[in-house]
């Protein structure tokens, strides 16, 4: 499948702290992929990089096969920003913002589905940004990446201050447009629930790598939580248990249950428990919204 | 590009570097390291009485050049054209000086005191060009303030009423009709005068002409009067010219030629070199005069050092000569923008 | 790029104009009142004989703060939340972008600098002779200069990412415009003024500077 973004070694450092080392991954044409990742994996830093606005150490990052800090000018055309916060210009009205973007994109503004999507909010033709509300700025960026209609969209933590209506009418209309048309998209986002009803693939970030990378269903289907009441209290998790990699994150509750998560099968976690000699009683098994596999994944700290 | 704008970036910082830092080590450091090197010559004047300069010395004391010390009585004796007040209040002013009766109005009417500056060199500075000449006969006691103003223009000289801006045609053709008739050739090269009212008498222009010649142009009665001034060597080329306007009216002006040598012009237009031939150049150096009716001192000051002549006031011969080269030079070299000795702003790397 | 730029600075182009010719109009009224109340050839000879910045003495610093100004209202709503990335994002050459910015604020200049000196030239060119008049339309003219520098160097500082930077930035600034003010003796910058102009048209390319580092992230 032809890749529209690819990440190859990058390495980033701010000062003496490094962010990563040697990162790569690629995304696939017409896919949704959302990076998620704890504060501080480096989720911005990876936008940044990939928007041009931050300079690896080293490392590249292509799109559309062109290293992004040396990209024909003309290509940025096929690439739609959303920048943190839904900024814009907030010196210009409704109508004049959409005035100034439509002259760099001639031949395909759709100026139609940037004022479709203005006729749901309540504010004045006249209405300059600066006077309106996260809400609404958010549904102004976001008709001005329909309008645009690019290939690629990145956006950087889209549902920061916005009310829950607002993020469930951007990830609809996000949804429906990336899937109709085929585009594909890069976001980021801090509210896991959004991801979930928008993303096709994830990529999960740890402090300097990534943990994995792979569809949202693989995650959905297969990661589950599995529980079981120890027979006695323990004061610390059983070594063994730590030493194996496909648990991720044992621990043992207030009262005593254990608790961990894996993508293996229940048999399997049973047969292991037996095998490393720990008692337990009967072994439940959850399943998991993003979220919750989110945390499994990474741990709650 | 970005090379580019850094390239730029740099030669700005540089440019400001040299500017800068010289600047606030002459400024601020100089004095500090080099206090006792950087100051010129104290208050020097020659005595006629004694035939030497007398200079003050720190303190109260005096000294003449010969090293020969003065208490301050003494020297205020040895230079009685200068202390005069101070001879008069203690009665001490003797009535003949030199065998030549004096009095404290005959020293006030003869004594001279005349300053030019590098800067006011019509090079050395920008001139808007236009220029005012007084009534030298006011019907009144005093000079009075022109109407018009006037210019020269590459065929003639025109008078420009200052009320309405507009060009007086008589006038115009009345002073440029009167020099050609005495063989100006236009445009003018070179002219000085003063416009000041408070002056006691008015002497007009003084001009050098398209040929080098020189010329005295001034109104007497609504008049043109232009005289030209000959000078006995015919190969002296007049450069610069000034006009002076002493009270005593020993002369008419000065002038310097193409090799820097000094002349005075005298009352009956006689062209003589000062002191005969000290080298002033109007443009690199300031020249001090200060003089009495038998002698006056005059002091330039060079690149290289401050220059003292002293001349006689009767036949403009010289008397004596001290050279005080400056110590040492103490001073960064850096860029500069603007100096002491013109009014220009413009880069220069000393 | 001309329409977003007008659309954010239209309301402050306006303010420095009617202030800038404003201060020059205060300055001509000055003139005018000196001339009723104590004749022409009064003035001429003051003109002719005092070595001054008359009647224009107070625009001294009016360019330079208009340039500031623009610089300051076309640029801090570019770092206002790194608003400047949208504009590095749209299909154009960035170079070619950031001329188009300073391009504007110098053209805005110009045409409020040209109506100045117009105004100028209008009130002054009745009553007085060329010669004069020149003096002091040269006399500003450094300063007017230093206008168009101080929006350059000031788009400069704005769009610069890090502080210590903008500090180190500010200082070359402040000792490049002192250039501009070493003399107001009229005329005195006629054989600089060359140098000058070739200056301010070398501070084009200063700002690339800081656009250049914003791209590479640096702050």
């Amino acid at each position: 499948m032809e890749n529209v973004i690819e990440c190859i070694n990058l390495t980033h450092y701010y000062g003496k702290r490094k962010i990563y080392e040697n990162l790569s991954f690629n995304v696939p044409k017409g896919r949704i992929l959302g990076l998620l990742g704890k504060n501080g994996t480096g989720k911005t830093t990876t936008i940044n990089l990939l928007s041009g606005y931050l300079q690896p150490r080293s490392g590249e990052c292509r799109i559309f096969g062109q290293n992004v800090q040396t990209m024909d000018p003309a290509l940025r055309r096929q690439v739609g920003l959303l920048v943190e916060n839904h900024v814009q210009y907030q010196f210009m009205n409704i109508e004049q913002i959409e005035h100034f973007y439509a002259q760099f994109y001639p031949g395909q503004w759709r100026k139609e589905a940037y004022y479709e999507l203005m006729k749901k909010l309540k504010v004045a033709p006249g209405q300059r940004i600066s006077r309106m509300s996260n809400g609404q700025r958010s549904q102004v960026a976001l008709g001005l990446l329909l309008a645009q209609n690019p290939e690629l969209l990145i956006l950087d933590d889209f549902s920061v201050g916005l009310d829950p209506g607002y993020r469930r009418l951007f990830v609809e209309y996000l949804r429906d447009w990336a899937h109709s048309e085929g585009k594909t998209v890069f976001l980021t986002s801090h509210i896991i629930q959004d991801l979930e009803r928008l993303v096709d693939d994830c990529i999960i970030m740890d402090y300097g790598s990534i943990l994995m990378q792979c569809p949202l269903g693989h995650i959905n289907e297969g990661f589950h939580r599995f529980r079981s009441q120890l027979p006695e209290r323990l004061s610390d998790v059983p070594a063994p248990l730590l030493g194996d990699k496909q648990f991720y994150h044992p621990a043992l509750s207030l009262t005593g249950e254990l608790e961990l998560y894996s993508f293996l099968e229940k048999d399997e976690v049973e047969r292991r428990l037996q095998a490393m000699n720990i008692p337990h009683g009967p072994l439940m098994m959850d399943n998991l919204d993003l979220e919750d596999a989110f945390i499994g994944l990474t741990g709650k700290y | 590009m970005r090379k580019l704008a850094n390239i730029i970036l740099g030669i700005i910082v540089a440019l400001l570097v040299v500017w800068e830092l010289p600047w606030l080590y002459n400024n601020y450091a100089v004095s500090f390291l080099h206090g006792d090197e950087i100051g010129g010559q104290p208050f020097t004047l020659y005595s006629g009485l004694a035939d030497e300069f007398i200079q003050n010395t720190e303190g109260q004391g005096r000294r003449g050049i010969s090293g020969r010390e003065y208490t301050v009585e003494e020297a205020d004796s040895l230079l009685p054209f200068f202390w005069t007040t101070q001879l008069v209040n203690a009665g001490r002013l003797p009535d003949t000086i030199r065998g030549y009766a004096v009095s404290p109005q005959l020293i006030r009417q003869t004594n001279i005191n005349y300053h030019r500056r590098a800067y006011d060199t019509h090079t050395n500075r920008p001139n808007c060009c236009l220029w005012l000449l007084l009534e030298s006969l006011p019907k009144r006691v005093n000079l009075e303030d022109p109407d018009d103003a006037f210019r020269f223009t590459k065929d003639g000289i025109e008078f420009i009423n200052m009320n309405t801006g507009k060009v007086k045609p008589k006038k115009s053709k009345l002073f440029t009709d009167a020099l050609v008739k005495k063989g100006f050739a236009f445009p003018v090269h070179e002219l000085d005068g003063n416009p000041d009212t408070r002056k006691e008498y008015d002497e007009g222009y003084l001009l050098i002409d398209n040929n080098r010649k020189m010329y005295q142009m001034k109104m007497t009665a609504g008049q043109p009067f232009v005289k030209k001034i000959d000078l006995t060597d015919e190969t002296v080329v007049p450069k610069f010219i000034f006009v002076t306007e002493f009270r005593s009216r020993c002369l008419r002006g000065m002038m310097t030629d193409e090799n820097n040598v000094l002349y005075v012009i005298t009352p009956n237009y006689e062209v003589k070199p000062l002191g005969g031939g000290i080298h002033y150049d109007p443009t690199q150096s300031n020249m001090m005069i200060m003089g009495n009716m038998l002698d006056w001192t005059i002091r330039i000051t060079t690149e290289e050092a401050e220059e003292f002549y002293a001349v006689s006031a009767l036949d403009h011969s010289l008397l004596k000569t001290f050279i005080a080269p400056y110590r040492s030079n103490p001073y960064l070299p850096g860029l500069h923008f603007t100096e002491t000795l013109d009014r220009w702003v413009k880069p220069r790397f000393n | 790029m001309f329409y977003k730029e007008w659309i954010k600075t239209r309301w402050a182009l306006l303010l420095i104009l009617i202030v800038t010719c404003g201060y020059v109009g205060y300055e001509l009224l000055n003139y005018l009142r000196a001339i009723g109340a104590m004749g022409g050839a009064h003035i001429w000879i003051a003109m002719i004989t005092k070595d001054e910045p008359m009647f224009v003495r107070h625009l001294q610093y009016i360019p330079m703060m208009a340039g500031i100004a623009l610089a300051c209202v076309q640029f801090f709503p570019e770092m206002y939340h790194k608003c400047l990335k949208l504009t590095l994002h749209l299909p154009c050459s960035h170079l070619r972008m950031m001329f188009e910015m300073l391009g504007f604020g110098l053209v805005a200049l110009l045409v409020c600098f040209g109506l100045n000196y117009l105004i100028l030239w209008l009130g002054m060119r009745p009553s007085l002779a060329p010669e004069l008049y020149g003096k002091m339309l040269l006399v500003a003219l450094p300063w007017y200069l230093a206008g168009f520098a101080a929006y350059l160097l000031s788009a400069w500082i704005i769009l610069e990412g890090s502080w210590s930077r903008r500090i180190f930035n500010l200082v070359v600034m402040f000792l490049c415009l002192k250039v501009f003010y070493l003399s107001s003796f009229p005329g005195a910058y006629v054989p600089f003024l060359l140098c000058l102009v070739v200056f301010v048209l070398a501070c084009i390319l200063l700002p690339w500077i800081s656009i250049d580092r914003f791209k590479k992230g640096i702050e």
